[in-house]
């Protein structure tokens, strides 16, 4: 499986919300999509599943575009909160998903439907925001498609329900390893699960590296609020949180020697993501980068 | 999903408001049936089978677009498939309810009640190629309708406000239009409609013609339709 946009641009009218991207997906990895609201994020996963159409470049998949591409999308599903099956129940959505995707293993998708006691006989309709997710990603998880897209797969669940995706997700990920693309905003629950991380802002692709290299680029030290503004003298701060006389500071560069009073941590991709992103002017990212 | 899929899916979707509909048509059948018993038969009337079917299926392929087009796209289909499968679908329901109609309306004239069926007006005299031509010119009425109909959501799930606002307008502007113009070419109109009353088979071709004429409108629409979501 190989997935490569090339030059790829969307145009909404005056409004460019995607802008001259270029990244490849060819590893079955877990890739973390992220960026804030309105960043592209869920308009580059359409295009990826033939919702849309790119206004300029193209994507390719094993080589063919993926516009109309039959053969391509059946090897790509994308579960998504637009998702659309009319007022059908969960068994009659089962029994379609099991005829259009050549993979999809209707006995798994039972047993998930069993584990998040999704009620099987409700219309599609009557299912609340929290269970509609669940139908999305059980579907996602039982179609084992080499290309797995899941735009805010946990929206409206429960912890118990977030939970038990997640590890429904490596289980079948270690299973069958297959490239799945994760776009969520909830970065602090996927951390521990991407391997890779897109980073998109204002339309243009920030960040495509592995999440490993990209937490290496900082640190973070706490202790006592004096002892850390000493040591923080001069480094480039990313971020800074002080709770009665203690201080903790998210500090990018090498890791230097700390003193044995301060505790010194790896960076959370969510301190990286909001430091990276949290600027309303996107010029300045890139200088800083 | 492959073609097949589709138009079972399609097939499917239509099982039960085609069986509401001749479940209405039979109980307004049988109340007609009763009160001919009771009154003066020729005081009683009952028509618009035919008719009342064209428009169902107008407004069931008005409804036939945009929950199927994301499903479809959900499923990993392509649009061509979807369209294959709707136009298979469309072809078969209207054949279906062609067949059921024409069963009706044979069973109908075998009960001699004052009703007014089109199809019994054809002027020919065997009533077995009447009934054929009658078919003929049904299917093609139902198939015009169902083109015609799936036109109008996919207009305007392409169109943007100004562009829905500007075709509201003129659907509305050109049927006023319409009526003004057959009050003055009443003539002209009224031999046309004589002549495709008169000639079913000549008929059913137009009808066919502009069924195609539409259903191609209906494609060029589709096949490049971007997916809009809520």
């Amino acid at each position: 499986m190989n997935l490569s946009c090339h030059n790829l641009t969307k145009r909404f009218g005056e409004n460019i919300v995607l802008n001259d991207i270029n990244f490849t997906l060819d590893q079955p990895k877990i890739y973390g999509l992220l960026g804030r609201n309105g960043a592209g994020k869920t308009t580059l996963l359409r295009m990826i599943a033939n919702y849309i159409q790119p206004t300029q470049g193209e994507i390719l998949f094993d080589g063919k575009s993926v516009w109309e591409n039959e053969q391509a999308q059946r090897q790509i599903f994308l579960a998504t909160e637009s998702s659309c099956f009319f007022d059908l129940n969960a068994e009659k959505i089962i029994r379609i998903m099991s005829k259009a995707y050549p993979n999809f293993n209707t006995e798994q998708c039972l047993h998930y439907a069993k584990r998040f006691e999704l009620d099987l006989k409700k219309s599609t309709t009557k299912l609340s925001t929290g269970y509609k997710s669940v139908l999305r990603v059980i579907l996602a998880l039982s179609a084992h498609t080499p290309l797995l897209l899941l735009d805010e797969p946990t929206l409206g669940m429960d912890a118990f329900h977030r939970e038990l995706f997640y590890k429904l997700l490596i289980e079948s990920y270690s299973e069958s390893p297959s490239c799945i693309v994760l776009s969520t905003h909830l970065i602090g629950e996927v951390e521990g699960l991407l391997e890779n991380v897109i980073i998109i802002d204002h339309g243009k692709l920030l960040i495509d590296e592995s999440a490993e290299n990209l937490l290496s680029q900082g640190y973070c030290v706490s202790g006592k609020i004096s002892e850390v503004d000493d040591y923080c003298s001069g480094k480039h701060i990313i971020g800074e949180n002080t709770v009665g006389g203690l201080k903790t500071a998210a500090i990018m560069g090498t890791h230097e020697d700390a003193p044995a009073s301060l505790d010194v941590t790896g960076l959370s991709l969510q301190q990286l993501f909001v430091q990276l992103v949290g600027n309303e002017n996107p010029s300045e990212k890139e200088t800083r980068l | 999903m492959s073609t097949k899929t589709s138009f079972l899916f399609y097939l499917n979707s239509y099982k039960v408001s085609v069986s509401i509909f001749y479940f209405v048509f039979l109980a307004l059948f049988a109340v007609t049936g009763i009160v001919t018993l009771v009154v003066e038969p020729s005081s009683v009337n009952f028509s618009g089978l035919e008719g009342g079917a064209a428009v169902f299926l107008l407004i069931a392929a008005m409804n036939s677009f945009k929950n199927y087009f994301l499903f479809h796209l959900q499923c990993g289909s392509s649009r061509k498939t979807m369209f294959k499968g709707w136009l298979s679908c469309a072809a078969v329901v209207s054949f279906g309810m062609m067949v059921v109609n024409v069963a009706l309306i044979s069973l109908l004239a075998a009960l001699r009640r004052p009703f007014y069926l089109d199809m019994l007006s054809i002027p020919i005299e065997n009533i077995f190629l009447r009934m054929f031509a009658g078919g003929i010119n049904l299917f093609a009425i139902y198939l015009l309708a169902m083109m015609f109909g799936y036109l109008f959501p996919v207009s305007f799930y392409r169109l943007n406000h100004i562009g829905k606002w500007i075709l509201g307008v003129s659907i509305g502007g050109i049927s006023i239009l319409i009526s003004y113009m057959s009050a003055v070419f009443e003539e002209p109109i009224m031999r046309f409609f004589l002549f495709l009353s008169n000639h079913p088979f000549y008929a059913s071709a137009i009808y066919l013609l502009t069924a195609a004429v539409f259903a191609l409108a209906d494609w060029l629409l589709v096949r490049n339709i971007p997916a809009k979501v809520d």
